[in-house]
């Protein structure tokens, strides 16, 4: 086979590749008007759900108009962002100072336990990697819930 | 600072408004307009009794009418500025405390370079024939945003043409460009134009001596420093070298500079102490190829050069005279020149001899 | 190097109970999100009304009614506010706004798009300000403090080491032995996260995290006093070394 028409073969290929969104839809919604369908494209109902589908997930006719500020406006909006970004830079600095800080105190702690008390040491040396949090810590949310806090709590008897 | 307040709907800041107060610093960090300042600063609690609807630099009544600004913009501008103004305001006291100059200077960057008037200004001006009023290069942030700006484009366009056209290492071995270096012809023609870097140029044009825009970035003492600028021609024939020979077209020695009034032409210099040769316009002979003419612009040590000796018009050797007079080469630029009809009126108009004419084919 | 004195191990225990409610914004951060939310709507793609409702349904019907429709583009009007551009029923210019319509069936009401109603965040231990009280600072992180005898000073509850046990089993167990056995906690760590000198050189405290998740502490003895309390507010009743020593520890 020639090469020439291998490539020619490669686009049709292209073209009528479901993937390759824009000329499927054309293809497909294009249908002429004729006496046979007077209603429109002759597609099946469920070719008519697929062609819906896509054309949800592409941009045609949903995308609004290119925003264009005015000078004094793209001023604010980059202080606005400026502001931000230093602001989030100041917070991580803050939570890395204090995990650092939070670090080395667990270093000295544990040096000072390997010097004071070896057999405590192994004790608390122990690998504790794959320790997950528990089911019932809660994860913050919005507002509370209507019964704050469960007190009722009895402790499994070994 | 901003406190992480449980529910409070008024923040009360212990604020200096420093991006408001001019008794020490230079009225060039604020915005010229006053009306566009109103635009700019829009108190959203005072009742908008503003007559012109839209924004100010929007100057046509249908475009500011059809104009719609984002949501929410103008209150979260004034939280945004005042936070910024805020840690402004820190810097500035930290300066206060110090004496380093070069901490001084970045502490001085980094307290109005998020001021949105300095950004405006900087933006929306010419940036090279400055309003001193709106982008003052004695300012450490303008200086700062000027070289921001050079770097992310016209330096990369020199620096790109000079190696491409070889000029490195033809001329000098290399160059680290400190200073912005433009050159015009308004002499020959009239045309007010900057030359890119690269640009063929015809003889009518290049026929009157160009002048120079030297913009520089760094904190220096301009007022005692001197620049040496020389004008060379790497791409003279030399037949009995088989070769080329390098040609001085043009040089001039201890000039001073300014940040902001830095063109140096007629006015700027004398005969006397400042014009090391007289500019000899680009004359190519025919069938000689493309001449390239580099535009190098120094640094002096001294007020004054200590060895001019090495300065002639034919083979001039221009490594040695910058090594004699430890010259700093801070800038360049280059054009082109070609031989056209108009040479031979040149050549008339300078007493020049007539140029040869090579043949096309080597013999 | 001196000889290895044996000195007296404790290990304390800082138990926390994590926030309930997510923290409180700030004036800046809230105003920043509403703008990059106006912005998000503003840029967003047009409601594909189509797909969600089909074509002659009444859903679609009730849909369409409830939208706000936009100015059209009509021949020979003036538009001084810019010429309309419409697609799929949306004004390219602006933000879209979506109505969803209100259910007129009151028996519907306890469908999933019945109005959510919210409770209080601040509590009635809130207002009456009772520190012993795990209900109260919904947004911070409350940790336990103790005060064993009337004369102690109020600190993390603390404990002796002396058998065998490894620090955070002797944590939890003591806490247990002064607070009752219906607390249930889970420890982040055994490794303790600092190490404290005891004035006089005494004892070295090795402090535990952990957390309650539920139940709670009843005091065992007459004389024990507990607070639960958030960082800021431990800087009031705790010594300032101490406090400067473990604040880090601790999250807001």
């Amino acid at each position: 086979m020639l090469p020439i028409q291998r490539s020619l073969y490669i686009r049709n290929r292209g073209s009528l590749n479901p993937f390759c969104l824009s000329s499927f839809l054309t293809l497909i919604t294009r249908g002429k008007r004729t006496k046979a369908n007077k209603n429109g494209s002759d597609i099946s109902p469920q070719m008519q759900r697929v062609v819906t589908q896509l054309s949800v997930m592409s941009a045609r006719k949903k995308q609004p108009k290119m925003l264009k500020l005015s000078n004094e406006d793209l001023i604010k909006h980059q202080t606005i962002e400026t502001a931000w970004s230093i602001y989030q830079d100041k917070l991580n600095g803050q939570r890395t100072s204090k995990l650092k800080k939070q670090y080395f105190a667990i270093e000295e702690a544990m040096n000072k336990l390997r010097q004071i008390n070896p057999k405590l040491f192994d004790k608390c040396n122990i690998d504790e990697s794959g320790k997950i949090f528990p089911m019932e810590l809660r994860i913050p949310t919005d507002y509370p819930p209507r019964e704050i806090w469960h007190y009722n709590y009895t402790p499994k008897k070994e | 600072m901003l406190r992480r307040s449980l529910h409070s709907s008024v923040i009360k800041f212990q604020q200096n408004e420093i991006w408001k107060d001019f008794t020490k610093r230079s009225v060039a960090l604020s915005l010229r307009s006053s009306k566009l300042k109103q635009s700019l600063f829009v108190n959203i609690e005072a009742n908008n009794n503003q007559s012109k609807k839209g924004p100010y630099t929007l100057r046509r009544k249908a475009s500011r009418a059809r104009y719609k600004s984002p949501e929410e913009i103008d209150a979260t501008f004034k939280i945004a500025y005042s936070f910024l103004q805020d840690r402004a305001d820190k810097i500035y006291s930290k300066i206060d405390q110090t004496n380093d100059p070069t901490l001084k200077n970045k502490l001085l960057v980094k307290a109005e370079i998020n001021n949105p008037e300095v950004q405006y200004n900087f933006q929306f001006s010419d940036k090279i024939d400055n309003n001193p009023r709106l982008i003052d290069y004695n300012l450490p942030v303008y200086r700062h945003l000027g070289l921001k700006h050079w770097e992310s484009y016209a330096q990369m366009l020199l620096m790109q043409r000079l190696e491409t056209l070889h000029a490195i290492p033809d001329t000098l071995p290399t160059l680290v460009p400190r200073a912005n270096v433009m050159i015009k012809f308004p002499y020959s023609t009239g045309v007010n134009k900057w030359i890119a870097p690269g640009e063929f140029l015809s003889s009518n044009v290049t026929q009157f001596e160009p002048i120079f825009k030297i913009q520089e970035f760094e904190k220096l003492d301009l007022a005692t420093q001197k620049y040496t600028i020389l004008i060379v021609n790497p791409d003279e024939p030399d037949l009995i070298n088989d070769s080329f020979k390098t040609t001085l077209c043009y040089g001039l020695q201890n000039l001073t500079l300014d940040y902001n009034d830095n063109v140096i032409d007629a006015r700027k210099f004398n005969v006397k102490d400042n014009v090391l040769i007289d500019y000899l316009p680009p004359v190519p002979e025919k069938n000689a190829g493309q001449q390239r003419f580099v535009v190098w612009v120094f640094r002096q040590p001294n007020p004054t050069l200590t060895d001019t000796s090495v300065i002639q018009r034919d083979s001039f050797n221009i490594r040695k005279f910058v090594e004699l007079n430890q010259l700093d080469p801070i800038g360049s630029h280059i054009w082109r020149s070609e031989w056209d009809t108009n040479v031979a009126n040149v050549r008339k108009k300078y007493g020049l001899p007539k140029g040869r004419v090579f043949s096309k084919v080597r013999k | 190097m001196a000889t290895k004195v044996p000195q007296t191990i404790r290990a304390a225990l800082i138990l926390a109970r994590s926030p309930i409610v997510v923290p409180d914004l700030t004036k800046f951060e809230s105003q920043y999100i509403k703008y990059k939310y106006e912005l998000e709507k503003r840029l967003m793609w047009t409601f594909p009304a189509y797909y969600y409702f089909k074509k002659g349904t009444m859903s679609e019907y009730k849909f369409q009614i409830a939208q706000k429709k936009p100015i059209s583009k009509q021949p020979g009007v003036w538009y001084p506010q810019g010429i309309p551009d419409i697609r799929h029923g949306r004004e390219r210019s602006t933000k879209q706004e979506v109505i969803i319509p209100k259910d007129e069936n009151p028996a519907n009401d306890t469908s999933i798009s019945r109005p959510v109603v919210k409770n209080s965040i601040i509590t009635k231990a809130d207002e009456s300000n009772d520190t012993t009280s795990l209900e109260r600072q919904l947004r911070k992180t409350l940790y336990l403090l103790v005060k064993i005898k009337p004369n102690d000073e109020w600190k993390f509850p603390s404990f002796e080491v002396n058998s065998d046990y490894a620090l955070h089993e002797v944590a939890e167990s003591g806490l247990r032995d002064i607070g009752g056995s219906k607390i249930n906690t889970w420890t982040v760590s055994r490794k303790p996260v600092k190490v404290l000198k005891d004035k006089n050189d005494e004892s070295l405290e090795f402090f535990i995290k952990s957390r309650i998740l539920t139940g709670e502490f009843v005091p065992k003895m007459k004389d024990i006093e507990f607070k639960w309390l958030t960082r800021d507010e431990i800087k009031d009743f705790v010594k300032k070394d101490y406090y400067d020593n473990t604040e880090f520890l601790l999250d807001k």
